[in-house]
């Protein structure tokens, strides 16, 4: 299978993958595989962890079945899902957006120009529900987190911290640089697919006034 | 039917086995700190031993029976009798000295509804549960539909649950971690809820950078950048950037979710094989119960 760099159980419970290709294609393949054993397939950056039932009975070689279970998956490579994301860059939504263009070196109109019209892949989700690392800032651009992370912050609040950008789902403490705010529904418990996104899909974010957020 | 919450001291909250399955959308596994205990609770109560319970951490709580019903505690050796209610009786739960957590089984389960596959509640995120968040004086719980009869849990049960829950010594598989496993003695320290239990370390350490962000469980072992030592509850992050010192085995989790304030503990490196082994032996033990 091309993209398996290499495969090592890191608990008597759980399976870590290294690929070389987005890990979000193997795992979407595998979690429709429902191999009965597995829990969950998760994953991260140039990685995926993979959750097995430690009671449940397993292969032999759970690894080698693994392995097997994505040779057979063949071309798991998938068209994108896109989202457009409404978001409104003005204040009081957006308390960072000064400081985030003095770190990347911007004027503020600029910033808000480059994050409307860069197309962000969903690397991962993580950290609490419906939570998306989004990648495709500029090359070696890192945006440091706030030193002390924010109590409370609303849901749909949209945030920079080192390689990623990405929206608050639900509220909640966080320690990102917030420079706006949607009114889009990141996570519901209650529909078919809670959380908006998934990783591998393809995120624009388009500008609206606070009087059009409002309404 | 239905028990009202008379008293909470502490954190109370619906939980289950949990809701594996949505890791890759941020949602933990959730579910009981230490599912041993709600397991034993809900066969002493002729519960399937998945179904919802109470759990209660570091205080009290006290219920009312608002129609006649049947309950079973576990904290720790203590309890794991079905108890029979009539109206207006009430009944306390709280940890057996030296442990966090308390259970209680309601005959029937707890009449919550499902969410994402799972009644246990997600206090972080405000979703499943009894609406989504702790328990509080004057909720009253619905109570399900009971088929099944209580079961008497020997003393031997008790006996290997008080051993299981008091572990000091958690064993750690340490295969593909990013930093070495302390050997020292680690202090529970006063942040310890159901996203983790933090650990402050005897010996102090050199500070490790994070790495690029990883698949994470409940029972890893994580090396924060400020030096101690955090396991990631049930309610953890799916993913994480801090280096691991490793993975506490599945066996061991119960007496995680038990640890208090205050208390010392140390890391015991062991194979996959014995990881394995530890929990078939205690599974079979609940399994023969039911069976």
């Amino acid at each position: 299978m091309p993209g398996i760099r290499h495969i090592q159980w890191t608990s008597e419970r759980s399976l870590r993958i290294e690929t070389d290709a987005p890990s979000h294609a193997i795992s979407q393949g595998l979690r429709r595989a429902s191999l009965p054993w597995v829990l969950d397939v998760v994953p991260a950056d140039g990685s995926l962890l993979i959750l097995i039932n430690p009671e449940a009975s397993m292969p032999q070689d759970p690894a080698r079945a693994i392995v097997l279970a994505i040779d057979r998956l063949g071309n798991v490579e998938q068209q994108p899902r896109r989202h457009v994301i409404p978001v409104c860059y003005e204040p009081p939504y957006a308390p960072d957006l000064p400081d985030v263009a003095r770190l990347m070196g911007m004027a503020l109109d600029e910033l808000v120009r480059w994050h409307t019209s860069t197309e962000f892949t969903v690397a991962f989700l993580g950290f609490a529900p419906g939570f998306g690392y989004l990648s495709g800032l500029p090359d070696g651009v890192r945006v440091p987190r706030l030193a002390s992370p924010r109590t409370r912050l609303p849901a749909g609040s949209v945030g920079l911290a080192g390689p990623y950008t990405g929206v608050y789902a639900l509220p909640g403490p966080g320690g990102w640089r917030i420079i706006g705010r949607t009114n889009l529904v990141m996570f519901d418990a209650q529909r078919q697919e809670p959380a908006l996104l998934n990783a591998g899909d393809v995120v624009q974010f388009a500008p609206i006034s606070a009087k059009e957020f409002a309404a | 039917m239905s028990l009202r919450v008379v008293e909470v001291v502490g954190q109370a909250s619906v939980q289950d086995m949990g809701r594996p399955g949505h890791a890759h959308t941020g949602v933990p596994r959730g579910g009981a700190a230490d599912t041993l205990s709600l397991r034993l609770a809900n066969i002493a109560a002729g519960n399937t031993p998945d179904t919802a319970g109470v759990e209660m951490a570091m205080g009290r709580l006290v219920l009312e029976a608002m129609t006649p019903c049947r309950v079973a505690f576990s904290s720790g050796e203590r309890a794991l009798e079905a108890i029979d209610l009539r109206v207006g009786d009430r009944v306390e739960a709280c940890p057996s000295a030296g442990l966090c957590r308390a259970y209680v089984a309601v005959t029937g389960g707890l009449g919550v509804s499902s969410v994402l596959g799972s009644g246990s509640t997600l206090l972080s995120a405000g979703l499943g549960g009894f609406e989504g968040r702790a328990l509080r004086a004057g909720d009253v719980l619905p109570i399900g539909e009971s088929s099944g009869e209580p079961v008497p849990i020997p003393a031997w049960v008790r006996a290997m649950l008080a051993l299981t829950l008091r572990r000091r010594v958690l064993r750690v598989t340490t295969y593909g971690a990013q930093t070495q496993c302390p050997t020292g003695l680690l202090q529970v320290s006063n942040k310890a809820d159901r996203v983790g239990v933090r650990l402050e370390r005897s010996v102090p350490a050199r500070a490790i950078d994070t790495g690029p962000s990883m698949g994470v469980l409940h029972g890893t072992v994580q090396a924060p950048s400020t030096g101690e030592l955090v396991i990631l509850g049930p309610d953890g992050p799916t993913t994480g950037g801090y280096a691991t010192v490793g993975t506490i085995i599945a066996a061991d989790l119960p007496a995680v979710g038990q640890l208090c304030p205050g208390q010392w503990v140390r890391l015991e490196a062991v194979g996959r094989e014995e990881a394995l082994a530890c929990l078939r032996q205690r599974t079979e033990a609940v399994v023969r119960l039911v069976g």
